[in-house]
């Protein structure tokens, strides 16, 4: 078996006294799609946000590819990286946010060239061509000068997903993407986000979206109170769920 | 049975005929009556205050332009200048430097930052400006060592520490703590949903700070800074207690002699009013500048039309 685009092993991570995630074990293989569903609080947006690393977690590891987030590893020792290694660590597994946190001072294209030309240090002129074809790519082409605040929540989404791929990473994190949309626009962003997963991206994706899950995830995960209850595919656990928890929760959004 | 939102025959009828008989409607402006008030008041204000000025003969209006452009007035002006200018540029620097002290992971950082701003704002101007200014008494010689070794360098306090040093530090040293909570609430004013973005992208923190905070903090920070510009305009006026010859300081010497004390306060009127002047222009051309870049709203709305029709 090729090895796990995302390894997470016996992750915890509590707020104060509240135990947000009590041991997390989760396989991604590369290319594959994982949804992650669960009731509101249940730990599905900060096992996401531990897998990049913007919430620390206590205990456990999340492994990028052959890399340990956060660490480098020495034989069987694994050393806390530096802000700045773990900053150029980050970008193997770029986010797409629920409220999209376009750079409001920069058009959609600048927006995109961001990271490749500062971070990943390439040539401009170049990273504009490959932008201006992620753009298209969204549907946005004709829409590279405009600036967030000029774009409708659909298109300020799929800018940001063209943010995320532009730095060519390992997988792609998504937060309840379409969440703070309106109705009329989720389909924009799902259309896009199917696209991308037939042309075999790794996607982790949070989101409440069962049909999206039912008809692209090669596996769902169900979470709640910061476990994972119930895994395996779409059909298992969306038809025939084992679990009760799963059962309500399905009753309930569907 | 008759659909909801269908109107009978008889109702019909009776719209049209409502519409029929209503005579064509003008539309009047509201009368603001207030309004002449206000201008016989103001009218009569300045009436008052052109004929005072037009037939006093104790105000001596012709000194004000004999001494506007006198040498020792231009004089005043430049140093009021330099010391503004300098001490603006050393509180803000200084400012910088603690607003990010505070906003640090760090602990001892931010506390420090904190304790500082404190001292800044809680001594009074006049007190930093006599401490440096007398820094001597306390502290003859200034020197560089190597701890527990040789001398490197060494001067004397009085030497080092002038009437204009000493003036510049309090100035800075005043500045500093009010510039770092400007500077601060613009960079706490920026989406914090960005600065995740940013780190989720591969930018380490100061990349971040330069590129993705300060961009959209300098928006928020202009126009309070300019505000302390202004602040630190008047205040450098202190400088004269130290004997620095500032613009206030040019005009009570003036007065002293004369004893022409309104003409000269006016001089000084002025040239305050001249200085604030193109410092608010300055904030106007600068804020219209910023507000060109995308981050304004500017056809927002009309493309967010154009989406739902479309």
């Amino acid at each position: 078996m090729a090895p796990a685009a995302v390894r997470v092993r016996g992750l915890h991570k509590s707020y104060g006294d509240i135990e947000v995630l009590k041991g997390i074990d989760l396989d991604v293989p590369p290319g594959s799609v994982v949804c992650i569903l669960g009731p509101s609080g249940s730990g599905k947006s900060t096992l996401l946000r531990c897998i990049n690393r913007l919430e620390v977690p206590e205990q456990g590891t999340v492994q990028v590819g052959d890399q340990y987030m956060g660490f480098s590893r020495n034989g069987n020792r694994l050393t806390e990286l530096s802000d700045k290694a773990l900053a150029r660590q980050r970008v193997t597994a770029a986010m797409v946010f629920q409220r999209f946190n376009l750079f409001a001072h920069k058009t959609a294209l600048e927006n995109v060239m961001e990271g490749p030309v500062n971070v990943l240090r390439r040539d401009r002129k170049e990273t504009r061509e490959q932008a201006l074809q992620l753009l298209a790519k969204v549907g946005l082409a004709d829409r590279a000068d405009h600036s967030p605040a000029q774009l409708s929540g659909g298109q300020q989404q799929r800018v940001a997903i063209a943010r995320a791929l532009a730095m060519k990473p390992a997988v792609v994190l998504f937060d309840e993407p379409t969440s703070a949309l309106d109705p009329e626009l989720v389909g924009e962003v799902l259309t896009v986000m199917t696209d991308l997963a037939t042309a075999g991206l790794t996607m982790v994706v949070v989101t409440h979206e069962i049909d999206f899950a039912r008809s692209v995830a090669d596996n769902v995960v169900f979470m709640d109170g910061g476990k994972i209850l119930e895994q395996g595919s779409p059909d298992q656990v969306l038809v025939h769920p084992s679990h009760d928890r799963t059962k309500e929760f399905l009753k309930r959004v569907l | 049975m008759r659909r909801k939102g269908e109107m009978s025959l008889r109702e019909r009828t009776a719209a049209r005929l409502e519409e029929a008989t209503t005579p064509a409607l003008t539309v009047h402006k509201r009368r603001k009556p207030a309004e002449y008030f206000y201008w016989a008041v103001l009218i009569l204000c300045a009436y008052s205050l052109i004929r005072f000025v037009s037939t006093s003969e104790n105000l001596r209006l012709d000194l004000v332009g004999s001494y506007l452009f006198s040498q020792p007035i231009l004089d005043g002006v430049k140093i009021t200048l330099f010391l503004t200018t300098v001490g603006m540029l050393g509180g803000t620097v200084l400012g910088v430097l603690l607003a990010v002290m505070r906003i640090s992971s760090s602990p001892v950082l931010r506390a420090t930052s904190a304790a500082a701003v404190y001292a800044s704002r809680s001594i009074p101007l006049l007190v930093q400006l006599l401490f440096w200014y007398f820094l001597a008494s306390i502290i003859p010689k200034i020197s560089i060592s190597i701890p527990f070794g040789p001398e490197i360098w060494s001067a004397d306090t009085n030497v080092l520490i002038g009437q204009i040093p000493a003036a510049l530090i309090a100035l800075s040293l005043f500045g500093a703590g009010y510039m770092a909570e400007i500077i601060r609430s613009g960079i706490i004013a920026i989406d914090p949903g960005q600065v995740e973005a940013a780190a989720s992208i591969g930018m380490a923190k100061g990349m971040i700070f330069r590129r993705v905070i300060m961009p959209q903090a300098v928006r928020i920070i202009i126009p309070p800074t300019i505000n302390q510009f202004v602040s630190i305009l008047k205040y450098s006026g202190i400088v004269m207690f130290i004997g620095v010859g500032d613009l206030m300081y040019q005009v009570q010497a003036i007065y002293g002699q004369n004893f022409q004390q309104i003409p000269l306060l006016i001089v000084a009127t002025i040239w305050y009013g001249v200085m604030t002047g193109v410092l608010t222009i300055a904030q106007h051309m600068m804020e219209k500048k910023l507000n060109g870049e995308p981050l304004r709203r500017r056809r927002g709305s009309s493309v967010r039309k154009e989406e739902a029709m479309g």
